[in-house]
Formats: C-alpha cells, structure tokens, sequence
C-alpha cells in the first residue's frame, strides 16, 4: 500500500441547475500506484473528464475524499490547491494551450519557474526532455504557430514534465492529432510512464487505451468494470485482443 | 362514388339505352310490296319471257322471283308456297296463238317475311337487357344507400349501447367519405369529453386523498413538537415555582402552568383527530408516495438536527459522506418518527452511528436511546400496521400506531431496510441503498 500516490474515496461530483441535481461521479472509489499508467474510458458523458478534474484538483468533489500521498487535497483551499497542482501535477490537454507569443523554450520554462527560481536548471531539463521527446535545437526558437501538432503536443508533454511532477494527467492528448503524430506522443508517454511517471488519461481510442496497464471503464458516472493489463508485455498482441473483448463486453 | 354521381351515371346509362333501342327499331325496315315496282318488274319478266328467256328463277330490279308456269306439275304447291310466306303473285300472262291472252303461269316474287321476326327478337334481346340494367342499377343504389347510410345508423346504435354501458374506451371509427361524418365525430367527442370527465373525477378523488392523508401526518409532526414543548415548559415552570418567589409571580406560574396543561391537552385531541382521519385515508390508499432519487447523505444530518429540540441527540461518528438512493422528505419522516417514538416512549439521550459498507453499497444509520425497550415478545410487531405496545404507559401516551410501519414502508420504498431490536434500549437500524 505504500505506493499508493493517489486515492479516492466516495467520490462524487454533482452539477446543480436550479433545483435539477445532475449526479456526474456517483460513489467512485479508485487506487492509483505510483508508476501506474491509468486509462479511463467511457461513452460521451459518462464523466470521464469531469472524474479527471477531480481527481487532479482543478475541480473539487462535491462529496468525499482525496488523498495524495496521505494528504487529503479535497480539504485543501483554492490557493493551497494551485501551488499543489503546480507542484505534483502535470497536465496535458486535446488543445494543446502553448502561449503563441512565446518561444518553444518559454513556454516551457514559464511552469517551472512556477515551482523553481533556478533558471538555468529549468532550461538544461527543458533542453534535456526536448531531446527526449525527440524535438531537435532547431526547435527551441520557434513559436507554437511554426511547429506541427504533434511537434507542439511533445511540448505541452515538456511542459508538464518540467517540474518532475508525480503525476500526468492526459486529457485525449492524441484526439486532435493525426495518426503518425498520435504514435509519436503516445511513444513519448509510453517512455515517460516508464521512467516512473504515472500517468491518468482520458480517451476514446482504442490504440491509445492499449498503452495503459490499467483500464477503468466509466458508465453514467460508476466505474462498472476495470481491466489489468499489466500482464502482458506492451507489445503482446494478446493485449490489443483482450483489450478488445474487454471494450465490447462494456458495449463500446 | 357518390350517390349523386352514381344517379348521373345512371341517367346517362340508360339514356344510351333508350337511343339504342330507338335507333334500332328506326333502322330495321320492312319491305314494304310496293305495287308499281312489282308491276314493272313483272312487265320486265314477262317482256323477257316472251324474248325468249326461260329461265324460271332469277333476280330482276333487285328483287328474286320464281315462275311457276301452269304447266309445271308442282304448280300448285309453289303456289301454296309463297301464299304461305305472304309472297306477293303476279300472273304471267302469254299471248296466244289466237291473238288471246293467255294465263302462262305465276310469278312469285320472294319479298322477304323473315326481316319482321328478327326485328320480334331484336326487341325482346332489347328491353330484357333494359330492364336488366335497371334491376342491376335500383340494386346498386340500395346497396349504396345501406353501406353509406343504414349501415353507420347501425354502427352509431351499438356505440350508444356501448357508452350506455359505461365503456368510454370504444372508438367510434370515422369515414371521411361518410355522409354523417361531422355527426359520428361529435358523437365520439362526446365519448371522449365524457372518458376524460370520469378520469378527472377519478385522479381528482385520488389526490384529496392522497392529500388527506399527507396532510394528517405531516401535521403529527409539529403537534408532537407542541407537546413536547408544552411538557418542557410545564418541567421548567414547576421547577421556578418550587424556588422562593413572591406571591403574585407564583400565582401566576402556577396559573401558567394550568394552561401549558390545557394546551398538552388539546394537542392530544388534535393528534388523536389527525389519527382518525389519516387511518381512514391510508386504508383506501393502502401506500403513500415515495420518489426515490439519488442525494448526498449529508442531508441526513440536518433530518435530525432538526428533531434536536432537548439536545439530546449525539452523533457517534462522522456521517460518511457519499450518494445515497432516497426521497429526501420521507426518510426525514422516518427518522422524525423513529426519534418522536424514543421522546415519546424512553425519554433519553439518543445516540447515533453511521456504518458505510463500501462493498454491499449500504449506509446504515444506528439509532439507539437508553429506555426501556419494547416488549420482547411484541418487539417483532412494531412495524405492523395499527400496533401499539400493550403496556399501560403506552397504553396512555397518544398514538395511532402507525409511526413504525410507515417508516418500514416508506424505507423498503427506497430500496432500504429497518431493523428494530433491544440494546439497553430500544434500537433502530436503518438500512439505506449506496449508489
């Protein structure tokens, strides 16, 4: 139990329109283990990003808890909640949200000069995971308006990963990429997942579901099954299948 | 087709008809023995004869003849022949060797006498077809005016039966093409004026009661309340009057106290009232209304700090907060009944513990006071309808006994339980459904 980085319990979160209540999390109970690679699924409106914003504290739940490491976030304040989300989160979104009119290399170094002062650290890590997710010098320079969408997905990855955050929260990072582009930024997630990241991601894509090593399927705000991936090898064919059968069980 | 067109085309059937068989009889002629014609055929015939054509038969003048001359031996029959067939003869006279005139034979022209026994036919072929076709129109048109006419009078006749017997559901069927269409339309508009009618008075009738009997036990609860502030009241003021105070203020507590006593009094009325009329009610209702939906369980907690007028209610652990499946209203009705019956009845603190079973999705709620419990050979009955403890003490505290079989059936409503039994004293536990 000891590596368990984020647990939620009782989790619910509900929308009130006047005197209509809208229930979108009902009850939900997750574990996430530090190194975990978390899928969560799910038909449209079935609470998936509503779940991922609670969970990372940008929203907060309307009942029970949260605990990170031990520290019950949901009690946190909206200040104290910021500066934890600057800290130990790393986000990433379908719009990508890099500032146009800064260079690559800002963008970047604006979230960690969030955490740190240390300017030069920032910038040699910047420099060091650019070339991780395999975006040459040339690079540095440019503005979020000269690169490809892939190119500028593998910054916002950078970004979120500049303060060595615990955990990556991944909201369809691929669903506005095209396919190759797609491979390219999951590649990256895939490596940052293994070098001891966790990472939570919303999707609706089956090849990119296939990376996680565990599946939660989401239906009208329960999670009603989850799958272990874990098992089997990333490159097993046996887990696209199994993830397959899974999926068709839920009624995807 | 309408019958108005079915006359017209009748009318033009048998106008065809009429000029058919006029035209008919207009073009068969008979002919007529037209004497001159005859004559001068015979002149022919016998200029011919005498030139020496001895033929017997022929045709002359577009007419045939045949001679019969005397000296043939079937003279007489020919003769007979033609006067049968009303054939017109004529003498074929010879001059003879005398310079006198001679009787030669006959000529026997054969006019036609079959023409007049075939117009005979023709006529009779005609007017049989005639009055066929009228026969074949008059049936026609009765049928027309039985399927467009009688026949709906006999539909509308069992419909009005069927309404006279009270079943509003039959549709009255409509046909566009009917000539009583607009008539059978407001004939079933009435069926369905009076359908909703009779419904309305129904739901109509349904609701006061059900209103009824919401009524007289939402209203239990405040005149509980009454009372038991009427008994506080009556506790504290006879515990200043027991301290020394000067005549008049004790006068006026001890009076104070007589009329708490009368109110106490007349509460026990209303709520004995309130009984009647809600036992009257629910038996023709048999259940109240419950709208299950899914809320936070923090609501319970307000439920019975509400009901905490003496402060005697202690919660023993948090309240564990998750979506519960209830009807907001009548769980609080419940717990009000659960914690008036321990007022009621124990008169102690009330202690209360939350338990979440994550895995069987059940919130119970432990409500226990420190009385001195129910009856243990009654306590499987108390959530029956109508029951009330046979202790004397129970016996004389107002009541309608329906308190704990309502809160039984308002929970299993809600897909709960309610579980009652002795722990030091009197225990409810409350089981509740977890989404």
């Amino acid at each position: 139990m000891s590596n368990t980085i984020l647990k939620a319990e009782m989790l619910s979160k509900t929308y009130s329109n006047g005197s209509i209540m809208q229930h979108v999390l009902k009850n939900l109970n997750i574990e996430i283990k530090a190194g975990d690679f978390t899928v969560i699924m799910g038909s449209s409106g079935s609470g998936k990003s509503t779940l991922l914003y609670a969970l990372s504290g940008m929203d907060k739940p309307t009942l029970g808890t949260i605990d990170f490491k031990g520290e019950a976030i949901s009690n946190y304040s909206n200040d104290k909640l910021a500066v934890f989300r600057r800290k130990h989160c790393g986000f990433v979104f379908q719009q990508i949200y890099l500032n146009d009119t800064m260079t690559v290399l800002d963008n970047i170094m604006i979230s960690g000069l969030l955490v740190s002062r240390d300017k030069k650290a920032i910038a040699n890590r910047a420099k060091e995971l650019l070339q991780q997710v395999g975006l040459s010098d040339a690079c540095y320079h440019k503005y979020p308006s000269q690169l490809s969408g892939g190119e500028a997905q593998r910054v916002a990855i950078v970004r979120a990963l500049i303060n060595a955050p615990e955990i990556v929260f991944a909201d369809e990072p691929t669903g506005a990429l095209n396919s190759t582009n797609a491979i390219n930024v999951l590649d990256v997630m895939t490596e940052v997942n293994a070098s001891g990241q966790s990472i939570i991601m919303v999707t609706h894509d089956i090849k990119t579901a296939r990376r996680a090593n565990r599946i939660l399927y989401l239906k009208d705000g329960v999670i009603i099954d989850e799958l272990n991936l874990g098992a089997y090898r990333k490159d097993d064919p046996d887990r696209h299948q199994i993830l397959r059968e899974f999926l068709e069980s839920m009624g995807w | 087709m309408k019958i108005r067109n079915m006359v017209i085309l009748f009318t033009v059937i048998m106008l065809g008809a009429y000029l058919a068989v006029i035209g008919t009889i207009n073009a068969s002629q008979i002919n007529r023995v037209d004497v001159t014609e005859i004559n001068q055929v015979a002149k022919t015939i016998e200029q011919d004869w005498h030139a020496g054509d001895a033929e017997e038969s022929g045709t002359n003048g577009g007419m045939s003849y045949q001679i019969a001359l005397v000296t043939d031996e079937n003279y007489q029959a020919l003769l007979f022949d033609g006067i049968r067939n009303r054939q017109t003869i004529i003498d074929l006279i010879g001059t003879a060797a005398d310079g006198q005139e001679e009787l030669l034979g006959k000529i026997i022209i054969r006019t036609d006498g079959s023409e007049e026994a075939t117009m005979k036919r023709n006529l009779i072929v005609m007017i049989t077809l005639t009055f066929g076709l009228v026969m074949l129109m008059v049936y026609l048109l009765i049928g027309r005016v039985h399927t467009t006419i009688l026949r709906p009078f006999g539909v509308m006749k069992g419909f009005a039966r069927k309404i006279a017997d009270g079943d509003l559901e039959f549709r009255l069927p409509m046909d566009r093409g009917n000539y009583f269409g607009a008539f059978t339309e407001s004939f079933d508009l009435m069926r369905e004026e009076l359908r909703k009618a009779r419904q309305g008075e129904y739901q109509a009738n349904i609701s006061k009661k059900e209103l009824v009997a919401e009524l007289s036990h939402d209203i239990k609860t405040p005149v509980a309340t009454i009372k038991a502030i009427c008994e506080l009241l009556e506790i504290k003021l006879a515990q200043l009057s027991a301290g020394d105070l000067s005549g008049s203020t004790a006068t006026t507590i001890s009076e104070s106290i007589a009329k708490i006593a009368v109110i106490d009094a007349k509460a026990d009325t209303i709520d004995a009232l309130i009984s009647n009329l809600f036992h009257a009610t629910l038996e023709e209702l048999e259940m109240l209304k419950v709208n299950v939906s899914e809320q936070p369980s923090t609501v319970i907690v307000s439920m019975f700090t509400d009901m905490d007028n003496f402060g005697k209610i202690h919660f023993k652990n948090e309240l564990p907060a998750c979506l519960i499946f209830c009807d907001s209203l009548r769980l609080g009705q419940v717990i009000d009944n659960i914690i008036s019956n321990s007022y009621k009845y124990a008169d102690t603190d009330i202690d209360i513990w939350f338990n979440l079973d994550k895995t069987d999705k059940k919130l119970t709620i432990k409500i226990k006071d420190y009385g001195a419990g129910v009856d243990p050979d009654e306590c499987p009955l108390v959530c029956e309808k109508f029951f009330r403890g046979s202790g004397e003490s129970i016996q004389n505290t107002p009541g309608s006994g329906l308190g704990l079989y309502l809160a039984r059936q308002f929970m299993a409503a809600m897909g709960g339980s309610i579980r009652c039994y002795n722990e030091d004293g009197f225990t409810v536990e409350l089981g509740i459904r977890v989404v």
